[in-house]
This record gives structure tokens, C-alpha cells and sequence, in this order.
């Protein structure tokens, strides 16, 4: 339930920022790459479409492919969520609003890398924070590039 | 979304329904669950803010924004055992968050128990 509250709120900022109408019931999908996720998501699905006010709601697995018109957003390395915008948002606003989220991302990955790189990092810093702090590179990382798949999507609109 | 009229909830709470809680209902009744003890324990050591703070969450962030949400589709489509599940759930959540909201908003629980 954690996974789909959490899911749920991505989706509901997602679509705030974008300035969609609540009563717009956008054309939403969910992916995730763990199968205990997706059979999750699945049986929930009904919860999930009525928690973020989806018109439709499309749930896929790792290796299928998002429907076309369609902007990502980051929940964690196993679940991404799509919104089909097409019709529905500003594209202008919305690169403006991916740049900016770009910067914070290079600004804290590139902060983090240089703390890492510390000469005393291995020595001084317990081995779980060493872990939290690669999985925090990996998610930035993540992220980004989903971004860049974003403005790809936007420029070809 | 109201009770239906003439709703009486089970006299056992929710153990002769316990088969067809949804994933929401369990997710509620856990919520609750960890409310009544932090509720408890905040009473006790004297920490109001607290306490009144975490009964603010569970009214508007777990009960309202997302399992009234939840219930919705359970409601429209679900079987009896599962919507019979869901309303006493709801009832229970709602009895034991007004008691627990009781001492520090005595006149408006008092109005709506």
C-alpha cells in the first residue's frame, strides 16, 4: 500500500504541475520492472484509478512499451509512471519546468560525486552511508536520464 | 458516499470479514491501529501537539485522501462481503478516530458520534 500511495502521489503532482483539470481523467500508465509489483498494480488498479482521478489506466511490465504522446515520471528504479499529455498540457511551461529539474539533479549528483571523491570518504564514512549514497547516484542518474527522454518525447510533439 | 440506511456494523468488528478485507482495509486498519498507541502514549506524557497532530494526519491524509478515495471503486463494483468489509472498516475508523479526537474537541465529536 506504501507502493501505491506513493505511486499515486507522483501521479497526482505530476499532474498538477502540468496544470491539468480534475475533471480532465487523463490516460495514465504505470510500468514496473518486479513482477511482485506489477501483480500488486494490477490487482489494485481500480485504487490507483480512483486515487489520482484516471479516465484510463494502463498497467505494463518492464519490456512493454508506454503509449505514444505519453511524459514519464520517476517513482523508483522499478516503477515509472506515464501521462498522456497530448491535448492536455503546455509544452512550452513544461521544458522550461525539466530544465530546471535537470540543474537540481546535475547540481546534487555532482555535489555527491565530489564528496565521494574525498580522499577520507572510504575511511571516515560508515559502509551504509557509503550504500545510501551510491543508491542515491544511481537514482539521480535514473532520473535524468528520464528527462532526457522527456525533452526527446516534448521536441517531437 | 453514505451508510446505507439501516447500517448496524458486525457485533465482532471485522472477524467474520476478515477473508475479504481489501489491501485498503488492512492498510487502514494498520493505520489505525498505530494512531490508537501513539495516541495513547502522547495522552499520557502530556504531548498535545502531538497527539492532535498525528489525528489530523489520519483524518485528512490516510482516511480522507486516500481510503475514502480507495473505497470508491470497491462501492460501485465490488461483491457484498467486500463492500460489507469495506463499511465496517469505515465504521470502525471513524468510531475510534472520534473518540480518540473526543478530549480535545469535545462539542463538534460529541455532536457527530
Amino acid at each position: 500500500m506504501k507502493t501505491l500511495n506513493e505511486t499515486g502521489k507522483i501521479l497526482r503532482s505530476q499532474l498538477a504541475s502540468y496544470g491539468v483539470a480534475s475533471n480532465a481523467k487523463p490516460t495514465i500508465a504505470v510500468k514496473a520492472t518486479n513482477a511482485s509489483t506489477h501483480a500488486m498494480f494490477v490487482a489494485e488498479a481500480e485504487v490507483l484509478k480512483s486515487l489520482t482521478k484516471a479516465g484510463e489506466l494502463i498497467i505494463l511490465r518492464g519490456e512493454e512499451k508506454e503509449p505514444e504522446g505519453c511524459l514519464s515520471g520517476f517513482v523508483s528504479d522499478e516503477i515509472t509512471v506515464y501521462v498522456k499529455v497530448i491535448g492536455l498540457i503546455d509544452i512550452k511551461l513544461e521544458l522550461a519546468r525539466i530544465a530546471k529539474r535537470q540543474k537540481q539533479l546535475t547540481d546534487l549528483k555532482d555535489k555527491l560525486a565530489k564528496k565521494m571523491q574525498a580522499a577520507s570518504y572510504m575511511e571516515r564514512v560508515p559502509e551504509h552511508v557509503r550504500k545510501a549514497d551510491a543508491e542515491k547516484i544511481t537514482g539521480y542518474e535514473t532520473e535524468l536520464a528520464t528527462l532526457e527522454g522527456q525533452i526527446v518525447t516534448f521536441t517531437a510533439f | 458516499m453514505n451508510f446505507p440506511e439501516g447500517f448496524k456494523p458486525q457485533v465482532d468488528g471485522i472477524q467474520s470479514l476478515k477473508a475479504h478485507l481489501s489491501l485498503s482495509d488492512k492498510w487502514i486498519l494498520t493505520r489505525l491501529s498505530n494512531l490508537i498507541t501513539s495516541t495513547n502514549s502522547d495522552f499520557e506524557n502530556y504531548k498535545l501537539g502531538e497527539m492532535v497532530n498525528n489525528l489530523y494526519d489520519f483524518w485528512k491524509k490516510d482516511l480522507a485522501d486516500v481510503y475514502l478515495e480507495a473505497l470508491k471503486p470497491v462501492m460501485r463494483s465490488g461483491s457484498n462481503e467486500s463492500k460489507a468489509a469495506a463499511l465496517n472498516t469505515l465504521y470502525i475508523c471513524l468510531d475510534a478516530a472520534l473518540k480518540m479526537l473526543h478530549p480535545t474537541m469535545p462539542y463538534i465529536t460529541e455532536e457527530l458520534f
